[in-house]
């Protein structure tokens, strides 16, 4: 018996079809993932499960649930079965918390609605529920604003106002994509955990495979709308049928994948930093970082949000000036070279590509400004010649130099932000989560890139991130940052085989595998 | 595709949009042509009886009014036999066949002033004054309002509070009271008066909005990328940012165009705007109160008629430019 069962479920946004012809079912007290990439309907169909689409959308096809077809029901019918019936838990806590409600009355509201709770009665009830999601000090956190909650808190909260009602169907959509790796173990523990106690069917919606292992036992594999391959999850991930399931599953980076990449011997120190810090107004953001980074080689940087890894990057490109300690770089003391060469032999990558280009430059004009400012070329002909050379160089076609941003997926900005900083051909690049943001297909040939890049050149790279598979399979030498402090430093090798310091420990059992 | 095609193509996709736009465009040209001198270049010449009415208010009226001046002259007897009478009387009878016959051929589509001035060449005339005085004290506000807001938002600290500071000063003296003021400063009467009044006093709502945005711009990572490339700050504030605020610099723009020529239709009627050499719609309607009472309706009419279009037409240009330019749709 299904709690959930669609059938051939479209939906129509004006030209563009999301999703089209999509059925799949959710068993009694089962898990179903959702699986796909950005841009395969995915929330969509959660979206419409709930009848929270636009109100372009037009749909067609049947959700049933408890054989009740949701598209029948009016809107108050269908009102009264969002968080009784059926429940939501999104992506990012903050935004879908009201900022200016306490988390006790937001949940509060929840039980009041749906349940018709006593006002006298709701305290204790909303104390029950902060308890079982896993807050500490419930009767403090009841008073207190979303804002006042770190991400791992809000989202317990979420789960709280989600399961007040007792719902038969739990729909997460990427309940974990915006926390840190730490707190998204517990999170997903937390959840299987309720799922169990409760007895709750539920649909996890996910972009990282990783997951899916852990909290389900379907699959249903998604791309552009269509579903490309459903089964258990044993089937799935061991005999993949669909070329593009098993295309996915190749390009995850795995943190239990062997290092292909070894470099032996010794290359000479490039960058050294000695007790660098950073205070923003008397909060300490890097509280002293050392370390050494040689010609030609790759440094990984891990650390959770709020590490200081991203401002310990903007440092070594002299985007923040440091507060104290020392930078030197080829033995020169960084921070008295003159700003504009050392600009030119020290390049960064940002994460968000969507953010990192100039939207009202065409990207002819950003690849040619650098090379203007720092007088690469004699003329603009020649500064465009070569600009085609490094949009060739990063994969994309010579056309792409009249066209603006927005009219580039994600992955193409990250190349063109790349071949920004190439233009300039630094020795070293810090990569500031350079592919964060991106599905796992496009991550994968970004990381490819930047390998080849680096036999070419030489270059050296600072590989910041938060996500220790990738960095596994860049980095020579890795570093550990936990709240401004670089924690633990080691080769590749050994911080993965034998991490010693206890948050590195942490930090790799975390890891989804 | 550019951003400002894009926002093109969905202003021409509204039809509000493109009518007013058309409008806006057309009083543009009649200012043009009034400025080159094409039409309306003899505005001042007395053409007409003295309020001749308006042609379709008929000129059966100017008749009246003639004949009734010439009545109120032949009345004028003392009863004392008067040898030039005769000639005086054919002078007068002659006089008023004038006046007649002026009154007839020269009755105006839209009637004419105390002294006799065409009301449609005025409000011409007054269209190119108002649009001049909009324009260009819109414009010195924007910029004075974008220069300032870039350079509080883009640096903070000390530069910050300095333009604060102006801004607090400006802000808190209430806003009639500061344009007398600069009016009294400046002494004497004309249109770059009237725009220096206007602009001076007008950048603080700009300021503010541009000053908020180039906060919100200056930590974006494209910023920080072209500090990265070794773009300098004033290459950061005016190459890269001004470019992506420009949207809400230009729906400043047009919005305080049709602020500064209600604001200048005010300063005239409180006697500070435009001098009596030229005309504008403030100075005719300034002209109208002693008008009205006489029933003289139709100066005041063409100017409210004109001003009212053009605001309007100017307000939905202004949504419709807001909108299209709205970078959030892109």
């Amino acid at each position: 018996m299904s709690v959930l069962s669609v059938r051939d479920l479209r939906v129509d946004f004006r030209e563009t079809q999301a999703v089209r012809g999509v059925t799949f079912d959710v068993a009694e007290h089962g898990t179903v993932a959702l699986v796909g990439e950005s841009g395969s309907g995915k929330s969509v169909t959660a979206l419409s499960i709930l009848g929270l689409l636009p109100s372009n959308a037009r749909l067609s096809g049947q959700i049933l649930f408890d054989g009740k077809d949701l598209r029948q029901l009016s809107s108050r019918e269908l009102r009264a079965l969002r968080g009784a019936g059926i429940s939501m838990v999104f992506q990012e806590p903050m935004s879908s918390l009201n900022p200016v409600f306490s988390i006790g009355f937001q949940i509060g509201e929840a039980l009041r609605e749906h349940l018709a709770v006593a006002r006298r009665d709701l305290r204790a009830r909303v104390l029950d529920l902060l308890s079982e999601v896993g807050l500490s000090d419930p009767r403090a956190k009841l008073e207190r604003y979303p804002f006042q909650l770190s991400g791992g808190e809000q989202q317990r909260a979420m789960i709280a106002m989600a399961i007040a009602c007792e719902p038969k169907l739990l729909i997460a959509d990427e309940p974990t994509s915006a926390l840190d790796v730490t707190v998204q173990k517990q999170i997903l523990e937390l959840i299987a955990e309720l799922q169990a106690r409760r007895r709750m069917a539920m649909l996890f919606i996910t972009h990282d495979l990783a997951l899916v292992r852990q909290v389900a036992d379907r699959v249903v594999v998604m791309r552009q709308g269509e579903i490309r391959e459903q089964g258990t999850v044993r089937q799935v991930f061991d005999q993949p049928r669909d070329e593009y399931t098993r295309m996915l599953l190749d390009a995850r980076p795995r943190i239990d994948a062997i290092r292909t990449r070894q470099r032996r011997g010794e290359a000479p120190v490039m960058l050294e930093a000695r007790g660098l810090s950073k205070n923003f107004d008397g909060v300490a953001a890097v509280k002293g970082a050392s370390f050494r980074l040689a010609k030609g080689r790759t440094l990984g940087l891990v650390g959770e949000s709020g590490s200081g890894k991203t401002t310990l990057g903007l440092m070594v490109t002299r985007l923040h000036e440091p507060s104290g300690g020392e930078l030197r770089f080829h033995g020169e003391d960084a921070r008295a070279m003159p700003r504009l060469a050392f600009k030119r032999r020290v390049q960064i990558v940002f994460q968000n590509p969507y953010a990192s280009l100039n939207p009202r430059f065409s990207i002819g004009a950003t690849l040619t400004e650098p090379m203007r400012l720092h007088g690469i070329g004699a003329d603009e002909a020649e500064r465009r010649t070569l600009a085609t050379k490094l949009l060739a160089k990063v994969g994309l076609p010579a056309s792409a130099l009249f066209k603006y941003p927005h009219e580039f997926s994600g992955g193409q900005r990250q190349r063109i932000a790349i071949a920004r900083a190439l233009t300039l051909e630094p020795e070293l690049l810090i990569c500031d989560e350079a592919v964060s943001a991106l599905d796992v297909s496009i991550q994968a040939q970004l990381l490819n890139l930047l390998r080849e890049l680096q036999e070419e050149t030489g270059m050296s790279y600072l590989f910041i991130s938060h996500d220790l598979a990738v960095v596994k399979s860049m980095a020579d030498e890795v570093m550990v940052m936990k709240d401004g402090e670089v924690v633990e430093m080691a080769s590749a090798e050994k911080i993965y085989s034998e991490p010693k310091h206890p948050y590195t420990r942490t930090l790799l059992a975390s890891v989804p595998r | 595709m550019n951003l400002w095609l894009l926002a093109g193509q969905r202003f021409l996709h509204d039809r509000v949009c493109v009518a007013s736009a058309v409008v806006v465009l057309g009083f543009i040209a009649v200012a043009g042509a009034s400025a080159v001198g094409w039409i309306a270049r003899d505005w001042s010449e007395e053409v007409a009886v003295s309020y001749a009415p308006p042609r379709f208010a008929g000129v059966e009226r100017a008749e009246e009014r003639a004949q009734a001046e010439g009545k109120a002259v032949a009345q004028n007897d003392f009863g004392i036999a008067d040898p030039i009478g005769q000639e005086l009387a054919e002078v007068r009878a002659s006089l008023s066949e004038r006046l007649k016959d002026e009154a007839r051929s020269a009755s105006l589509a839209f009637g004419a002033d105390k002294w006799g001035r065409d009301v449609l060449k005025k409000a011409i005339k007054g269209t190119e004054t108002s649009l001049l005085v909009g324009f260009a004290a819109a414009g010195l506000a924007t910029l004075l309002g974008t220069l300032f807001g870039a350079f509080a938002g883009y640096y903070g600290r000390w530069v910050d509070d300095l333009f604060n500071w102006l801004y607090s000063v400006f802000t808190s003296i209430p806003y009639l009271l500061l344009v007398l003021a600069v009016a009294a400063v400046l002494g004497q009467k004309g249109v770059l008066t009237v725009v220096l009044i206007l602009g001076l006093t007008g950048w603080t709502g700009i300021f503010r909005l541009v000053r908020a945005e180039y906060l919100k711009h200056r930590v974006r990572e494209y910023v920080l990328a072209a500090d990265s490339v070794g773009a300098s700050d004033l290459r950061r504030m005016f190459a890269h940012i001004l470019p992506n605020v420009s949207h809400v610099v230009l729906v400043q723009l047009s919005l305080h165009v049709v602020l500064f020529i209600k604001s200048e239709v005010i300063l005239s009627f409180l006697g500070f705007g435009v001098g009596v050499d030229t005309v504008s719609w403030g100075s005719m309607l300034a002209e109208a109160p002693s008008e009205l009472i006489l029933g003289m309706w139709w100066q005041i009419a063409a100017a409210t008629i004109a001003m009212a279009l053009a605001v309007t037409a100017f307000g939905l240009f202004t949504d419709a430019a807001r909108d299209a330019l709205d970078p959030r749709l892109q």
